[in-house]
């Protein structure tokens, strides 16, 4: 046991005096010792889910204080799968980034301080360590936005800055109030309490309201529909590899938190209110990155609408729903960190980010263009990708005709939107510059997990539930053997395929000839006031509702 | 208490008036920096009443403040003032960058860039 707590801190505090290390010597040898790091760290997430695996959550309380006034670290496989997800990103973000800034001392300090915060982020178990934790992130990622300190990045890093501290101050009130009612600001604590108060049955009390500014403050984090403008600011400006782990990974933090605190309150009524706030959000990412003409912010906007079909799987509220969110969060995450990363060498070889100029990508860089269409296919959910596995999981999970039919309007816009961006593949290359080889190991590990990850999904997923680790139950487990069987089969290949072609149709019909509708609603910005209006609206909204 | 709570509550409106509405960016982040202020304000007030003892362990008998929010309120006040400096070095940056800050200006800046 105090083995395992070991292991756990080790998580946290080996990047963060890594970095400080970093940061006092400034010598370019210990620039090497982040690999170090992160291959102990490696080890460390390895033997943590060996543990896990055989011993089940694992809950440590620091410093000797009582749960309910203490720091409290838990690890179960959730936060595991977050933590592996973490390691595969630095590794992949490390490497692409390591020719162009190997001696760059203060941005490798930066990079892996995140990597700490972020661990300690999924393993705490209160309320409030919870909010430091975010904190921490946003002020780090925050600098590493506007870490190339031109205009456009300043100006995203300051919107993002204060809109998500914002959000943060929205959660501090809702921890007032909790803390208020329940006494103590612990998850499992705070579960417990509102097992004993009749949370789900009265249809107001003070639980509700902390519950909403809770929810909202990671609907912020998470970019969910109202509140979503910082996003495309943000991912747009920052440097490549940081867009990569900000929308692969970073944007996760807030649905991580959502869930936790979903898990936590069990709102019996919110399925179907998260589930249209899902739709919105997908949708509305859809239709601004049909219109975005720059590369980078039309992958940004895109990142919205998986979130939005992230949340939608959510909402079901079913171990099918929950099973397919967190495989199409990986797969996600994978998929949307390969294609910033290519952004990145396209926009270094090409020197500007039009998807109309860009032109020519598999002639020029063959190898990348690989990867990113192997990225591409496995965002829309093709046969033979991991997306189709996590796609039609989630496709499976919904609960009504209507549901379904709505998750196939996403399908077929994430389509549209993919079709525009593989334009950019055909032609003839303007301009070949040589790619880096630490760029290009940094996405062919991406590329390789990806390509793993239609293997061994699956079978992972049974090992899962045949120890009975999840909340395995056996319909689940019919379920998943029905989809093995099935996944193969023609049936969603043909789907697979009309959708295809639909989403070529209007393709064809509306976004090639390229209305001034579009133009409208590209330069459509939600200034900073509005945004904050927008976020008290979005929350006496949701009062109302809840 | 009743007239503490209004005081809290009414600083926040204050600053959520002021940060809907100034178009500079210094006001807003001074507006921001006070609607913290006032919730960490109002996690302290809500957590004794008046006349509560100081939490350590004394002679005097008597009901305790409770001390936890004030042990977490420190951590938020330095994360606020944390902000507060960070955001305000990027106002530096972006004054040197574009020669105003005021919102308006530099949406229309966004736009013809």
């Amino acid at each position: 046991m105090k083995m395992n707590l070991l292991f756990a801190q080790g998580l946290i505090f080996l990047p963060i005096i890594t970095a400080v290390l970093i940061y006092i010597f400034n010598k370019k040898l210990f620039n090497y010792g982040i690999f170090l790091t992160q291959l102990i760290m490696t080890g460390l997430v390895a033997k943590l889910w060996q543990v896990v695996l055989r011993d089940g959550p694992l809950d440590f309380y620091l410093g000797g204080w009582s749960k309910k006034i203490g720091v409290n670290l838990s690890i179960d496989p959730l936060a595991l799968l977050f933590m592996t997800m973490a390691i595969i990103m630095w590794w992949a973000v490390m490497i692409y980034a390591w020719d162009q800034r190997k001696d760059d001392f203060k941005f490798i300090f930066f990079l892996i301080f995140l990597e700490g915060a972020f661990m300690a982020f999924l393993q705490v178990n209160d309320f409030f360590t919870l909010f430091v934790l975010m904190e921490i992130l946003t002020i780090t990622s925050a600098i590493l936005i506007l870490y190339k300190k031109d205009g456009l990045a300043i100006k995203a890093g300051l919107y993002y800055l204060l809109f998500n501290s914002f959000g943060m101050v929205v959660y501090l009130f809702g921890l007032l109030l909790l803390y208020l009612k329940a006494g103590t600001l612990n998850m499992d604590l705070i579960a417990d309490y509102i097992q004993t108060t009749n949370f789900a049955q009265v249809s107001f009390s003070v639980l509700h309201v902390a519950f909403v500014f809770l929810f909202i403050a990671m609907c912020v984090k998470s970019a969910l529909f109202p509140v979503y403008e910082w996003l495309p600011r943000a991912h747009t400006a920052a440097p490549a590899s940081i867009s990569a782990l900000l929308s692969g990974l970073l944007v996760k933090s807030g649905l991580y938190g959502l869930i936790r605190i979903i898990q936590v309150f069990q709102v019996e009524n919110l399925d179907q209110v998260l589930f249209y706030l899902g739709f919105l959000t997908a949708l509305g990412g859809i239709v601004f990155a049909v219109s975005q003409s720059d590369i980078k912010a039309t992958l940004a906007f895109s990142t919205i609408s998986q979130i939005g079909l992230v949340v939608m799987a959510f909402a079901s509220g079913t171990d099918l729903g929950h099973t397919g969110m967190y495989l199409h969060l990986f797969n996600h995450f994978l998929a949307k960190s390969i294609l910033f990363l290519g952004a990145g060498v396209i926009i270094n070889a090409y020197g500007y980010r039009r998807i109309r100029e860009i032109r020519g990508i598999f002639m020029g860089h063959p190898f990348l263009s690989i990867a990113m269409f192997l990225a591409i296919l496995s965002m829309v959910g093709a046969p033979l990708t991991a997306g189709f596995i996590s796609k039609n999981i989630i496709k499976l999970s919904m609960l009504s005709d209507i549901q379904v039919s709505l998750y196939r309007v996403v399908g077929v816009g994430t389509l549209l939107v993919f079709i525009r961006f593989s334009k950019i593949f055909v032609g003839e290359p303007s301009r070949v510059n040589k790619i880096q080889v630490s760029q290009m190991l940094g996405i062919s590990i991406l590329t390789l997990v990806l390509g793993g990850a239609f293997f061994f999904q699956l079978p992972a997923l049974d090992y899962f539930y045949s120890n009975s680790l999840y909340l395995g139950s056996a319909i689940l487990k019919d379920t998943l053997a029905y989809i093995s069987k099935t996944l193969y089969d023609g049936s969603y290949l043909i789907e697979f395929l009309i959708m295809a072609g639909t989403a070529y149709l209007i393709y064809g019909l509306t976004v090639k000839p390229g209305y001034k509708f579009w133009k409208t609603i590209r330069h459509f910005r939600i200034n900073f006031h509005d945004a904050i209006l927008s976020l008290l609206a979005f929350i006496s909204i949701m009062l109302m509702v809840i | 208490m009743i007239f503490d709570l209004f005081i809290a509550l009414a600083i926040i409106g204050v600053a959520l008036y002021g940060i809907c509405t100034s178009d500079n960016i210094i006001k807003s982040i001074i507006c921001f920096n006070i609607i913290q202020a006032a919730t960490i304000l109002l996690f302290i007030l809500l957590a004794g009443e008046h006349g509560d003892l100081i939490p350590i362990i004394s002679q005097i008998k008597g009901e305790m403040v409770d001390p936890l929010p004030q042990a977490l309120m420190i951590t938020a006040i330095v994360i606020s003032a944390s902000i507060t400096a960070l955001s305000l070095m990027i106002s530096v940056k972006i004054f040197h960058a574009y020669g105003t800050l005021n919102w308006q200006d530099l949406t229309q800046k966004d736009g013809k860039k």
